[in-house]
């Protein structure tokens, strides 16, 4: 599979980010226990996600453990597109 | 994924526990400082004695696991929370354990998601059968609270766990989870997610975890001094609102007594964190919410992750087919209406009864449209980060105002005894006056001021819990300890007195947990038995009412008790003895709490009658201990020898009102021939009024005074008036109704030759009044003041009290107001027409309080 943190890295820092320093957000920056994705921006990144990688998630699935990082989003990404 | 796996150790973060100089001391600082917290709650009396306990335990428990290797941590967690429950419950602790363990079997069952579900829901409405007293099985009725607080919907998560996640590998992490301590102490308890409680569990550097634990338990304490603040300065009676001013003082006053929550769940999840448990913030400047999402993912946020996680998600999921806009909407007005339900359903296992009311619905439904509303505003919206402070945004400010004053109404809403209570207390508010002005305008420009800035921003470098140096350790517990440190000082008795009268009144009111003003009237007059309202999870008055035994009933709920169908409304009922707040209470056959007087005062004697409210009738002392008792036998004792007797026949009926004491004085007391009758007063008089007025319209009688009906009419008040309209109106008149009931006193007596003196009263620990109306009135007519009111002569005055739960004398009490009250008669004997019982040559004893001779 192609890079995947690359393509959420960016919808993340067009979409939630503007004018913040790229830098400033990395692999394990914590998106929603931090605070920079509420409830509606998590969904929002749900379907970025579902559509760019062609996967679909289930609701028990929008949680910290999977989505709070770069890096879970990652391998949460990869483990869907595995079984698929 | 599964839950309960390893847990996730960085060599330099969770590691093995630090066993250097270094760890020791950051383990010695953060245990000394819990110390501290600990001792702010004991001399703050904040929240319940068990939370001092239950702080001190935590402590001893929190430097055992954090000596331990980290895999033996959550274990030692689990043992430290189920022995926390059997230190605050003893033996009845077993009920918890045994309920926790039972849910904790059912959702381990190797059978379907929904068959758990199934059963856990048949253990659910055994339990709720068991609550209603259907099931009999002999559990104590203070336990109900915190079953309903530790797995109503900790359960749920679990459950929820247990079908997505798998079960449990780490037995430990479970039970720690189901018993967590400090919920014990604090039935009303965030919900902490299962899997985030597990998850979380030491990912952090020890360092930063206690630090942040230490600084979120101190900010908890400071949230529950302010509450305090709060409690004893700003809240108002509903019943004194005359004007704009006080509406708005009103309604900011229930809002900010939100603190109390912010405050224990700042505590609870501080307390977590040093147990290692990485949890996020339970509240975030909610006051300075600039829109109703904002506010909802900010005012208990364990509550919106709760309902994200098992509403919100699901239903949009199921539903997104819609488009992601309105399944958006639809998803957060499912949320918000499974909200008001779930809300109904925690009060219901924590206070019991009803939880629904017109108030708490209309609350949740106006919210419920609010916060949809602003969810579309933000859809419509581009939205921008809210993490990075870009400077002062006017529109942001506007926002924090609309929101906060909205939240202030609706609050005043949700605490109303009913809509047309809400409704009747913001028509106060069209009478505009200079103070309403000037407090609205000073709250709106404050909000304006500093609700422009995003004052929740944070670098996104910062947003990772990073290790904390030595230095910086030091740093922060010297911060902390010096705040701590301070606070228990100042409530040391020789730093009051040295900081002035008026600074020591102020810190010993906020360093006490007695009841305001307003809510001691509630709890020893009754008057507001309908309006405790169960929406005031945080009552203080509340818990006392909880700590109270199952058979500590009230009058009206026993066969002493008898409703009358004329003004007096209520009596005691004749002939018979019946078991009262645990003690016989014997009442005579002309329905009186004392022995048989024949109607003909007996020659050579001196009858003194005494009416008045329930502190007169005296409940909770055995029959023949009461001060009228007392008194008579120690008159008694002085009068024989000169050939003659006294006798002081007690007329006192719970809730009698002034106005019920002069038409008791008409119909009942004056056949007794008195030579001396006594009226009492427990300042402020207006709470009896307001009781006697309620069951006046209530039963649909009417008022025998044509003047009086008139003023009635011209309140607005009748049948259909709520508790609070009722305390008002007749707050309006309470200067013509007390007037009225002295004069009317006073030509009974005349006509009868007696002569009537009022006898002020306080209970113990209840707050000095300044109110003297019914003295006024009665000092105009020439009658002797014999004031009671400070007895106690700076003794502790709990010790004169029945109970913690009930501010009635106790025989002790009740002898030092027999000693009171004939040294009131002594000074005044000669105005009274007293017989000469005393030798006045005699040097008069300083009261002192015990058993008379």
């Amino acid at each position: 599979m192609d890079d995947v943190i690359g393509p959420v890295r960016q919808y993340i820092l067009e979409t939630f980010l503007k004018g913040e320093d790229p830098s400033a957000l990395r692999n394990d920056t914590p998106l929603i226990t931090g605070g920079i994705l509420d409830s509606l921006a998590t969904l929002e990144l749900v379907s970025f996600i579902e559509q760019r990688f062609g996967i679909q998630l289930e609701a028990h699935e929008v949680d910290a453990d999977r989505l709070d990082t770069l890096t879970a989003i990652e391998a949460l990404v990869r483990s869907k597109s595995a079984r698929v | 994924m599964s839950v309960g796996t390893a847990i996730p150790v960085e060599k330099d973060q969770a590691g093995s526990p630090t066993r250097t100089l270094e760890g020791t001391l950051r383990i010695v600082l953060t245990a000394s400082q819990l110390v501290l917290l600990a001792l702010v709650i004991r001399e703050f009396e904040l929240e319940s004695r068990g939370l001092y306990h239950t702080l001190l335990f935590a402590g001893a428990g929190f430097v055992l696991q954090a000596l331990l290797p980290i895999r033996l941590r959550m274990a030692c967690f689990a043992a430290v929370s189920v022995a926390a429950i059997f230190l605050l419950f003893s033996m009845a602790g077993l009920w918890v354990i045994a309920i926790g363990l039972l849910f904790l079997g059912l959702g381990l069952l190797p059978v379907s998601a929904s068959l758990r579900l199934a059963l856990s829901l048949g253990l659910v409405l055994a339990l709720g059968l068991a609550r209603e007293g259907v099931l009999p099985v002999g559990m104590p009725g203070y336990i109900w609270p915190v079953v309903g607080g530790m797995f109503m919907f900790r359960v749920v998560l679990f459950l929820y766990s247990v079908k997505h996640e798998g079960p449990p590998r780490d037995i430990w992490a479970t039970l720690g989870y189901l018993f967590m301590i400090p919920n014990a102490a604090f039935p009303f308890f965030p919900i902490v997610d299962y899997k985030t409680f597990i998850r979380q569990h030491y990912d952090a550097p020890e360092s930063a975890l206690y630090a942040r634990g230490i600084s979120w338990m101190t900010r908890g304490v400071i949230h529950l001094l302010l509450y305090r603040v709060i409690y004893h300065y700003v809240v108002v009676d509903p019943a004194d609102i005359r004007g704009l001013g006080d509406v708005v003082q009103y309604c900011l006053q229930t809002y900010l007594l939100y603190l109390r929550v912010s405050g224990q769940f700042h505590l609870v999840v501080g307390l977590l964190h040093l147990f290692g448990f990485r949890l996020p913030e339970t509240h975030h400047l909610y006051y300075l919410s600039s829109s109703f999402t904002e506010l909802w993912r900010r005012i208990n946020i364990y509550w919106k992750d709760f309902m994200m996680k098992v509403v919100y998600h699901p239903t949009f999921f199921a539903v997104r087919r819609i488009g992601n806009g309105r399944a958006i909407l639809l998803s957060t007005a499912v949320v918000m209406l499974l909200t008001w339900a779930l809300h109904g359903w925690q009060k219901y296992w924590i206070v019991g009864g009803n939880p629904f009311t017109a108030s708490d619905s209309l609350f949740w439904s106006v919210l419920g449209v609010l916060v949809v509303l602003s969810a579309a505003g933000d859809l419509a919206r581009a939205r921008k980060r809210v993490a990075v402070n870009k400077g002062y945004d006017f529109r942001r400010a506007v926002g924090t105002v609309t929101v906060y004053l909205t939240m202030s109404i609706l609050f005043t809403l949700w605490t109303s005894e009913s809509p047309g209570s809400f409704f009747s207390i913001l028509r106060m508010g069209a009478n505009v006056d200079r103070r309403g002005i000037l407090l609205l305008s000073g709250v709106v420009g404050l909000l304006l001021a500093v609700g422009g800035w995003n004052w929740g921003a944070t670098d996104l470098r910062e947003l990772k819990l990073r290790p904390l140096s030595l230095s910086m350790t030091l740093r922060h517990s010297a911060l902390h300890a010096s705040v701590l440190g301070g606070l228990v000082l100042l409530a040391q008795p020789p730093v009051k007195d040295a900081l002035g009268s008026t600074t020591a009144g102020v810190i010993a009111h906020v360093s006490s947990s007695r009841l305001n003003q307003r809510d001691e009237n509630l709890l020893t007059r009754g008057y507001y038995e309908s309006l405790s309202s169960p929406n005031r999870l945080a009552g203080q008055l509340w818990e006392v009412r909880q700590s109270q035994p199952a058979d500590w009933i009230s009058l009206e709920q026993t066969t002493g008790w008898a409703f009358r169908n004329d003004f007096l409304v209520t009596e005691l009922a004749p002939s018979q003895t019946i078991r009262f707040k645990q003690q016989d209470f014997s009442i005579n056959s002309h329905g009186m709490h004392d022995k048989e007087y024949p109607l003909a005062k007996p020659p050579g004697t001196y009858r003194i009658a005494i009416l008045g409210a329930s502190p007169v009738m005296a409940p909770g002392v055995p029959d023949g201990t009461d001060f009228t008792a007392l008194l008579e036998r120690r008159l008694d004792s002085l009068a024989i020898p000169l050939g003659r007797h006294v006798e002081v026949l007690n007329f006192g009926v719970a809730g009698y009102s002034a106005l019920q004491q002069a038409v008791q004085l008409e119909q009942k007391a004056i056949l007794f021939q008195p030579d001396l009758v006594l009226l009492t007063s427990l300042p402020p008089d207006l709470a009896g009024l307001g009781l006697h007025f309620q069951y006046l319209l209530r039963r649909g009688i009417s008022f025998p005074d044509p003047a009086l009906r008139q003023a009635i009419q011209r309140a607005g008040l009748d049948s259909s008036s709520k508790s609070d309209a009722i305390l008002r109106g007749v707050a309006a008149l309470q200067d013509s109704l007390l007037g009225s009931s002295i004069t009317r006193a006073d030509s009974t007596t005349k006509d009868h030759g007696a002569r009537a003196a009022l006898v002020i009263i306080r209970l113990p620990e209840y707050a000095p009044s300044k109110e003297r109306r019914m003295a006024t009135v009665a000092g105009e007519l020439g009658w002797p003041i014999l004031d009671l009111s400070q007895p106690y002569g700076g003794q502790p005055e709990g010790e004169f009290r029945i109970a913690d739960y009930d501010r009635h004398w106790n025989q002790r009490g009740n002898a030092l107001m027999a000693r009171a009250l004939e040294a009131q008669l002594r000074a005044f004997a000669d105005r009274l027409g007293l017989p000469p019982l005393w030798d006045t040559t005699a040097v008069h004893q300083p009261l002192r309080s015990g058993a008379l001779p």
